[in-house]
């Protein structure tokens, strides 16, 4: 029985294993350990997941969608083939292909799986990254929080102790932590983040800057000419890595546009969004209450750290250069495995000990006493507070004969509950009595799992209500069985198939992008491999696919980056 | 038991000692085991952190340990607490202006922390960057002489007219310095911000139809830049008290504003549900009505909970009865003129199937006309089943972006506007019930007169 991490992250998912020397990644069909998070269903009704549907993106916008862990907790969805799928749904898909990766691997199931999710994600948002898991089939009893993650992998990396500072931008999400490592304890100090800030936006930045230089509206574009642009504008952040400059080429609304782009638009472009990086930094390291010279190292990880533009921040930030992770993409899973390995008490993490946070603040709304119409929050969990954390705090009636205090429970910074996201509420009769008089007592209890526990103790009556704030479903159960039966009847192609599907989708992808001569290649090319897979011809299918995706990584090598 | 027996050490103020102890300790009282003996565990190494033997002689060891704390540190690093409870809630350090941090080498900083810095944090482990690199030596050089500009930048907007003042473009030159700064000169500026902010913003008058738009753009920019919000909402480093709520109140209303730009920016559909249902059950319209706060909460709660098919179902049900009154209580007032127009037809048409009964029955021309009359009674009732959801979206979300136009910044600007809906005048509470006995009979005389003509009352 295996015991898996999963990074189920914007655009790139991952499983780690745990194994006796440590996490292990798992590749995919495609012998990648990235496996894009996308999902495209075929013409012939089978769903694709991973490169294939990245690369359909473009070819098949109507049928393919990416990004999805954007509408985590929320019921938007996409309408594919005519099916409306939820977020749920298609984290689901990814899940379940990422599962069958692993259990092709170890040849068992998996018995114990940990997912990652950002530090930010609210109550809902973390109930539906469990019922995507529910509805792939993996048996999920913990989450990770990413920054979490991230810090146990570099802990348990790193021979040396002392204070570090984890930064992960990823495609979708920004998440810092800060770990604490002494005599075999990874101590998470803090945890902060922005759930909606990451490589995907920088490269809606780009989209926005090439839409304004020729003055198209992206919002007006056809799906495919969008999904072109956004493919390209990825390609020039990547290249904008490397060089001080890209140019590109691009046909829209059947008009070819060029131009070039400097590592200096793209900052300019992309100011705001720098902006919003260094808020969650400055908390996470206020939260510790750490001078940030006494922070031993900066550590970088998450594909976008590669930006040049984030690392200059950083080292502006801290007047020092951060350290650039050697994996950056493979951090998470790694630290959802080595969680998923503490959760179950494997013999090679006996000596180690790690101790969580609560990311946010939890606490009840009450009268503001500077405004009386108005309301505040009273916090009884600050957060970054080390869990589990049991707190309780005393609360009064405020007007003369009131019936029952009502506790509405909040997650959130801000000062005013409003700006707050509302967790629930608890409903307590008191005697009646002057203002002031009759109390509650109340007390919250958050646990290792992100459970939150509310206790309310009438005062004099000393009557009790409970209830517990734990990561159910948004779903109902029958709706969870009945989108699982629905889910199982979508099948995924062969795993022996994903491989001439995937270079299938490339291939049509280049299509598109290209013109002239090339795409008469392309074509050729791919009309040869189609007869020889319909003819079922093994070897010459081996031999071909293998020239076949040797082309194509020639003409993708010189593509307009000239 | 003490803090001290739990943690299995001799008081100390070695925290490397305590740390180990901790770690000890930790690997019997693990997390997930025990929460209780776990929490119990973490509050005694706070404690053992922050404690500091007693003065043998008062003020001399706290001279050489930190000359530039405040008094209120200096307290709390002298006095032991008598348990941790108390130490949690011990009055926190006021917040102190930055400009009077007299300059250090930077190799001294665990003698002489940060203001913000609670006193529990020492360097652990081996010393590293014992001399930093030439880099990081220039910016240090350079480090009071950024932070001073910035406050001179500070004192000067400070000193400008209320005219100036809410001129975004005037910020450029303390907003310019915002990218330069390191981690801890933002700290210590955005305190300054926060203070300056809060006592320079007008009180927002309670019942004005918006706040003041360059002001809130300005705050929005600044707490973009330096993150206002955690100072405003942190009582240790605002006094508590009127100006730090005032603070608050203006971020909370760029936070709404912001919410509203992005719900605009989601167009019609922003204002419905998936299913074309309301967002806001009519029931709670009245406070809900154009309050951030309300709709989200809504969204969130009829997604979940189905709360909108209910909702549908109730108002399906009435209409089955009452379909002209439907439309006048459900904010969907042609659909009640409509439905009440058919229902007095029918009326009339059964009335006048009346004049073509005999005693052996009613002739060819009366059955027409009940069946006619039943016919439009059902009718009626049809249509308004299946339409006054769609009638009551389209007013609820018309007035929620009405509100979000004429003045989203303030709970009292949005009042007037969402309150001047046609059914929250008292006159359709009239109109309902007139309705509804309008609905009564013409639904009781069609289905009389038909029962009688095709003799069907046996």
């Amino acid at each position: 029985m295996a015991i898996a991490g999963i990074d189920l992250g914007t655009t790139n998912s991952l499983i780690a294993l745990w194994t006796d020397s440590g996490p292990e990644l798992v590749e995919n069909a495609l012998g990648d350990t990235l496996t894009p998070s996308a999902v495209s269903i075929a013409e012939d009704g089978a769903v694709l997941v991973g490169r294939a549907a990245a690369d359909r993106l473009v070819t098949h916008p109507d049928r393919s969608v990416a990004s999805f862990k954007r509408w985590m907790g929320s019921s938007a969805g996409a309408r594919l083939a005519g099916r409306f799928y939820r977020a749920e749904e298609l984290s689901a898909l990814v899940l379940r292909s990422l599962k069958e990766d692993a259990e092709a691997r170890t040849g068992g199931a998996i018995a114990e799986a940990v997912i990652s999710v950002p530090a930010y994600f609210s109550d809902p948002q973390r109930k539906a990254t469990l019922d995507a898991a529910r509805l792939a089939g993996i048996a999920v009893e913990r989450l990770v929080n990413e920054p979490t993650a991230a810090a146990l992998a570099h802990g348990l990396d790193s021979v040396e102790e002392g204070r570090f500072l984890i930064l992960d931008l990823g495609g979708g999400t920004f998440d810092v932590s800060l770990l604490h490592k002494f005599e075999g304890v990874m101590e998470v100090r803090a945890s902060a983040g922005d759930a909606h800030l990451g490589g995907d936006d920088f490269r809606d930045a780009l989209v926005a800057l090439i839409a304004r230089r020729h003055d198209v509206d992206p919002d007006k574009l056809a799906r495919a000419d969008l999904a072109r642009l956004m493919r390209e504008a990825e390609r020039i952040k990547h290249a904008l890595s490397a060089q001080n400059s890209a140019a590109y080429e691009i046909a829209l609304a059947d008009e070819t546009r060029s131009g070039e782009i400097g590592r200096a638009d793209f900052e300019e472009a992309a100011q705001p969004l720098l902006r919003r990086l260094r808020a969650p930094i400055e908390r996470a390291v206020a939260d510790a209450r750490v001078d940030p010279q006494t922070i031993d190292q900066v550590v970088l990880v998450g594909g976008a750290t590669r930006m040049p533009m984030a690392r200059a921040l950083v080292a502006r930030l801290f007047g020092r250069f951060p350290l650039a992770h050697p994996r950056p993409d493979h951090v998470i899973a790694l630290g959802a495995a080595a969680q998923a390995g503490l959760k179950a008490r494997h013999a090679a993490l006996a000596d180690v000990v790690m101790t969580d946070v609560c990311p946010f603040t939890l606490g009840i709304s009450v009268r503001d006493p500077t405004a009386p119409d108005q309301r505040t929050m009273s916090p009884l969990i600050e957060r970054n507070a080390i869990v589990p954390i049991s707190r309780s705090g005393r609360y009064y009636t405020v007007a003369d004969n009131q019936a029952a205090i009502v506790i509405e429970v909040f997650q959130g910074e801000n000062l005013r509950p409003a700006q707050n996201i509302k967790i629930g509420e608890l409903r307590m009769p008191v005697p009646l009595a002057p203002a002031g008089r009759e109390g509650v007592e109340v007390r919250f209890t958050y646990d290792v799992n992100g459970a939150l526990e509310v206790e309310v103790l009438g005062e004099t009556s000393g009557q009790r209500e409970r209830r517990v704030f734990r990561n159910e479903a948004n779903l109902s159960a029958e709706e969870l069985d009945k989108r699982f039966l629905a889910l199982a009847e979508i099948k995924a192609p062969p795993r022996d198939q994903a491989e001439n599907r995937a270079l299938i989708a490339r291939a049509e992808r280049l299509y598109a992008e290209s013109l002239g001569a090339q795409r008469e290649h392309i074509k050729r090319l791919l009309s040869e491999f189609e007869i020889a897979l319909a003819n079922q011809q093994l070897r010459d299918v081996a031999t071909l696919r293998d020239r076949f995706a040797a082309d194509l990584d020639g003409f993708e090598r010189n593509w307009p980056t000239l | 038991m003490s803090p001290w027996d739990a943690l299995g050490v001799a008081p100390t103020t070695d925290v490397r000692a305590i740390l180990r102890a901790y770690a000890e300790k930790l690997r019997i009282t693990r997390p997930e085991d025990d929460p209780v003996a776990f929490q119990r565990l973490v509050e005694a190494r706070e404690f053992a952190l922050s404690w500091r033997p007693a003065p043998v002689e008062d003020g001399q060891e706290a001279k050489t340990r930190d000359d530039v704390a405040p008094p209120e540190a200096k307290r709390d690093a002298t006095e032991p607490e008598p348990s941790p409870e108390s130490s949690a809630r011990r009055p926190p350090p006021r917040w102190r202006a930055p400009t009077s941090t007299p300059s250090r080498p930077p190799d001294r900083r665990d003698e002489a922390p940060p203001r913000w810095r609670a006193p529990v944090a020492a360097p652990i482990g081996p010393e590293r960057n014992e001399t930093p690199p030439p880099a990081k030596a220039r910016e240090a050089a350079g480090d009071e002489g950024l932070l001073a500009t910035f406050g001179t930048r500070l004192a000067e907007r400070a000193a400008a007219t209320d005219a100036s003042f809410r001129d975004l473009a005037a910020w450029r030159t303390v907003l310019d310095l915002a990218d330069a700064l390191s981690l801890a000169e933002r700290e210590a500026a955005r305190g300054e911000l926060a203070a300056l902010l809060a006592e320079r913003l007008p009180e927002p008058a309670r019942d004005a139809q918006r706040l003041d738009s360059d002001l809130i753009a300005l705050v929005d920019r600044l707490d973009q830049d330096f993150d206002l919000v955690r100072v405003a909402n942190d009582a240790k480093r605002l006094p508590e008290g009127p100006r730090r709520a005032l603070l608050a109140d203006w971020l909370a209303a760029c936070a709404a504003e912001r919410a509203m730009a992005k719900r605009r920016a989601g167009g019609r559909r922003a204002y419905r549900l998936p299913t074309g249902l309301p967002l806001i059950p009519p029931a709670d319209r009245q406070p809900a009505l154009g309050r951030v706060d309300l709709i989200t909460i809504y969204e969130a709660e009829a997604r979940g909970q189905k709360l909108n098919l209910r909702l549908a179902w109730r108002g399906a049900w009435t209409a089955v009865f009452f379909p002209s009154a439907v439309g006048a209580a459900r904010d969907a007032p042609l659909l009640g003129l409509a439905a009440l127009g058919l229902e007095v037809c029918a009326f009339v048409v059964a009335l006048a199937a009346g004049d073509h009964f005999s005693e052996a029955g009613a002739d060819a021309v009366g059955r027409a006309e009940a069946a006619a009359a039943l016919a439009i009674v059902v009718g009626a009732r049809l249509a308004a089943i299946s339409l006054w959801p769609i009638f009551a979206v389209r007013r609820a979300s018309a007035r929620v972006r009405r509100a979000d136009r004429a003045g989203y910044s303030t709970a009292a600007g949005r009042r007037p506007i969402l309150s001047r809906r046609l059914n929250a005048h008292p006159f359709f509470g009239v109109l309902a019930v007139l309705a509804a006995s309008v609905d009564l009979l013409a639904g009781v005389t069609a289905l009389t007169i038909f029962l009688a003509a095709f003799d069907l009352a046996k």
